[in-house]
């Protein structure tokens, strides 16, 4: 199907350059339920090729280039032609200064692809799972899903670049409810997006799920104030996202980005920062041998001991911004701290393990949760505490940051366990 | 695709696909098919870029089959008759044992429904979308200089579908059109930025601002930049259509998607036919609504559409179903069974979720405050339908002292608290109403679009 579209492409005086992109996917799914046969059992395939052009032309008495995304859906190819069509005329309707595309390049290898059977392994997770929580005392497993997904990538430019790739995904959500001896209930829930089936650690989250829904049964609204606050887990990616935001060449043109290539990334007291973007970390969610545009993926330091060392700019935006080519920002990974985990709670503070949605603002970096699960660590041991929500903006609390010696993998995020932040605020009792 | 191509296209398959679901019958007490195709155009323009996209068409079918317990469904990217055909023989191929009797395929039903227009989205050249977002984004740039970007956005997503079973052969078209305008200002150190929304489904003539909206937007983000932070409290808050809304989202939408029931994950299963608000809140999803953002003819399981009552005067009368929990729960069916895309498995979901007004005047709901806030941008919200908490994030909010609104900005400002404690702390609902365009996911994925809304209310909120 690809190289039908690359020849239409070819046949086009009108379209200065373009790129195209083949995708084909096969997904199990299934949908399960506590003690019920499966809610749900899916499966589905897709194939079709994205495709980008580039029109040149002048426009208020400058030189310009416009580009426009269409998709040639499977079943579609004799269309072609009419599709195009209308990606020219939008291109061409779009003034932005020139810019170019990569060229050829040699692409390293990346592991991206668990050669699984995808059936067998969704079948396997699901057995793996029910068997877990039978070993869980007062837990009862209210729904799980699991998505197998193989992905096969074709990639093709009209600077001679090509490419292809195959991605496997393992996306696993489990709710868990735990029931007290009066009756009382509390749920956890957690979602997962994995390369490869060695690292879907199914047995791991159960246990932690557990654990943190018994302990939620007496959990207690904390009280407000301002607290040292530790965070774990699934939060972690979610700090650093405001940091790809104003690493990004989009921030620089939009004229709001805080950094600034070869200076300090912000007033730090605390542990120093180093951040990559690593689009070659084995089975990382953001990994892959080349980008959207088909440039070779990097390994990147975005911040080095505080000082920022990248812009990263896709081809259009290093075009733009004279700044090096280097892709959008791929897997956050991050050294490991000096202090064992288990310090950064030795003293007083809450150690926040689960929110309803922890999104950070990527433009101001402001924060505001709800707390779904945490400890409170007052020096005589810690209690569960649930409710309420924590303050804050990533940039302030990050400043003063202690990271922990002990690493982890998140999928997209490779680096310490936990971290400490101080003087957060917190709304509760 | 036009309607046009679409029923072109589609016309074969009308004619083949009650034979394949008569075929599939033969095997399963219930079969279905749904061919879609979404379409849509995304165009920007800001200071600085303009992008126009064409979205990714999400064209493919599903075959549905129950067999009593599961819901087995084949999807695929094709609408090819051979190729329909041979799924739908795998499928019949995979049935086990003998079928039990036939479930209940809803009433007779069959022709196809378009959505309502003035200026149809497709009619509409390229080259105008592309100009109203310049000449809007050159309008929002000159109202002051502290603005370091401004961008407009516009997009228009159609969705079309077919949908097939025993009893019905419906067909649906809706277009929805949202348009954004943003500014960011700069004091030089931090950055802010504030935005307005409009949408619906219809046309393009949704796709408009008033000079006054484009001020307030600029205005609004100049003047976050000496915002402050809520010192944590229960303080007495007034909150605008937007912040309420989510409320009515995240407090009594997502807990009432009876899935939540099967999968024992519902506290509100334990409260059907009590009191859980206020008895001046009432509360209905509505997805046959003329115009709003979430509204269809039918749902993905081609029920008509029609409002479900889920709260009336503080009391939850009913929660919301689709085609498996109906049948699994033997629950009235409602018109939410949605589907992200034909890649994913329809799941009891929202439409349009709102308040009903009352008869409070606006300006009334401020008198009487002597130390509280006004909730004016929403930003987000997550549901806990198992706990009852909830997560409502506002975008920004001003200070109200002795009934008066002050300049006094706050921005990202946290709702939290128990579901009932929030709802019965409501002691005013006034008499306005509106409705705003937005996103939701279930749980952390599964987006489909919707609106929500409602007038303002008066409650006593935990802020953080």
């Amino acid at each position: 199907m690809l190289s039908a579209v690359v020849q239409a492409l070819r046949g086009r005086q009108d379209i200065a350059d373009w790129q195209a992109r083949r995708t084909v996917s096969h997904e199990r799914q299934v949908y399960a339920l506590g003690a019920r046969a499966p809610e749900a059992a899916r499966e589905v395939d897709a194939e079709y090729v994205q495709v980008e052009v580039h029109h040149d032309h002048p426009a208020e008495g400058r030189a310009c280039r416009g580009s426009a995304r269409v998709t040639v859906p499977a079943g579609q190819l004799p269309a072609t032609d009419a599709i195009l069509d209308r990606a020219v005329f939008a291109a061409s309707l779009v003034n932005n200064p020139p810019y170019g595309l990569p060229g050829p390049s040699p692409y390293p290898a990346v592991d991206t692809d668990d050669p699984v059977d995808l059936a067998a392994a969704v079948e396997e997770l699901d057995v793996r799972l029910r068997r877990s929580v039978q070993g869980q005392r007062d837990i009862r497993l209210a729904s799980a899903e699991f998505f197998a997904q193989r992905t096969q990538e074709e990639f093709a430019n009209s600077r001679g670049t090509a490419g292809s790739a195959t991605f496997s995904r393992f996306l696993t959500e489990i709710i868990l409810v735990a029931r007290d001896a009066g009756g009382a209930e509390r749920e956890t829930s957690g979602l997962w997006s994995r390369r490869r089936v060695a690292d879907v650690a199914v047995e791991e989250w159960v246990e932690e799920l557990s654990s943190r829904a018994r302990d939620g049964l007496r959990a207690v609204l904390p009280d407000s104030g301002r607290y040292t606050v530790v965070l774990s887990g699934q939060t972690l990616p979610q700090l650093f996202e405001p940091f790809a935001f104003h690493a990004s060449g989009r921030a620089v043109q939009m004229q709001i980005s805080r950094f600034k290539v070869g200076q300090p990334w912000g007033e730090v007291s605390g542990d120093p920062l180093t951040l990559y973007s690593n689009g070659l970390l084995p089975f990382g969610d953001r990994s892959g041998a080349f980008d959207e545009e088909g440039m070779p993926s990097h390994c990147l330091p975005v911040v080095e001991n505080n000082i920022v060392r990248h812009q990263l700019c896709t081809r259009q935006y290093a075009d733009w911004l004279n700044l090096p080519a280097t892709g959008p920002f791929a897997n956050y990974q991050l050294p490991a701290g000096k202090v064992p985990f288990a310090e950064l709670t030795a003293e007083p503070c809450l150690h926040l393990v689960d929110f309803s949605a922890f999104d950070a603002d990527p433009i101001t970096g402001d924060f505001v949760s709800e707390i779904r699960s945490g400890y409170v660590y007052d020096g005589c041991g810690r209690r569960p505490i649930r409710g309420g929500s924590v303050q804050g903006n990533v940039f302030d609390c990050l400043a003063a940051a202690t990271y922990s010696a002990e690493l982890c993998f998140l999928g997209n995020y490779q680096g310490p366990y936990g971290v400490r932040l101080s003087q957060l605020s917190v709304s509760g009792a | 695709m036009s309607q046009t191509e679409f029923e072109a296209a589609t016309a074969g398959l009308r004619d083949l696909l009650p034979s394949l679901i008569a075929d599939l019958e033969q095997a399963y007490p219930y079969a279905a098919a749904v061919v879609t195709d979404t379409a849509g155009l995304e165009v920007s323009v800001d200071t600085r870029k303009q992008t126009v996209n064409f979205r990714q068409p999400m064209r493919g079918t599903v075959f549905t089959v129950f067999d009593g317990r599961t819901v087995h469904e084949l999807a695929t990217s094709s609408w090819d008759p051979g190729e329909l055909t041979r799924l739908a023989a795998r499928l019949k191929g995979r049935a086990l044992g003998l079928r039990p009797p036939l479930i209940e395929a809803g009433q007779p039903e069959s022709g196809h429904h378009v959505g309502a227009a003035l200026r149809p989205a497709e009619s509409v050249p390229l080259d105008e979308k592309v100009a109203f977002c310049a000449s809007t984004r050159a309008a929002l740039a000159a109202l002051d200089q502290r603005i370091v970007n401004a961008m407009v956005a516009y997009t228009e997503g159609t969705e079309r579908k077919l949908f097939v079973n025993r009893s019905k052969v419906v067909s649906d078209e809706v277009t929805r059109v949202s348009a954004r305008s943003i500014a960011f200002a700069s004091d030089g150190g931090q950055a802010r930025y504030y935005m307005t929304r409009a949408g619906g489904t219809g046309g393009f003539e949704l796709a408009a601002f008033t000079p006054e909206e484009l001020e307030r937007v600029v205005k609004v983000a100049v003047d976050l930049l000496g915002a402050g932070k809520v010192d944590p409290g229960t303080y007495p808050v007034v909150v605008h259509p937007e912040v309420g809304g989510i409320i009515a989202h995240e407090a009594f939408g997502h807990g009432v998607e009876l899935d939540m029931f099967l999968k024992g994950r519902a506290r509100a299963q334990e409260y059907l036919g009590r009191q859980v608000a206020a008895d001046l809140v009432s509360l209905v999803d509505d997805p046959s609504l003329p115009g709003a953002y979430g509204s269809y003819a039918f749902d993905d399981e081609g029920q008509r559409s029609a409002p479900t009552p889920i709260l009336t005067r503080g009391v939850f009368l009913e929660g919301l179903s689709d085609f498996a929990t109906s049948a699994a729960l033997r629950a009235k069916r409602t018109a939410n069974g949605r589907r992200q895309d034909f890649r994913r498995k329809a799941y009891p979901r929202m439409s349009n979720t709102f308040f009903v007004p009352g008869q409070t005047p606006v300006g009334a709901l401020f008198e009487g405050i002597k130390d509280g806030f006004y909730l004016e941008s929403g930003l987000s919200g997550m549901e806990d339908p198992k706990d009852w908490g909830i997560q409502v994030i506002a975008y920004h909010g001003r200070r109200i002292r002795n009934g008066k609104l002050t300049g006094d900005y706050i921005t990202n400002v946290g709702i939290t608290g128990f579901v009932p404690d929030l709802l019965m702390s409501i002691d005013a609902v006034a008499n306005d109403f509106g409705l705003h365009p937005g996103g939701c996911g279930k749980g952390h994925k599964e987006f489909v679009p919707v609106s929500t809304g409602g007038p303002h209310l008066r409650m006593k909120a935990r802020l953080g």
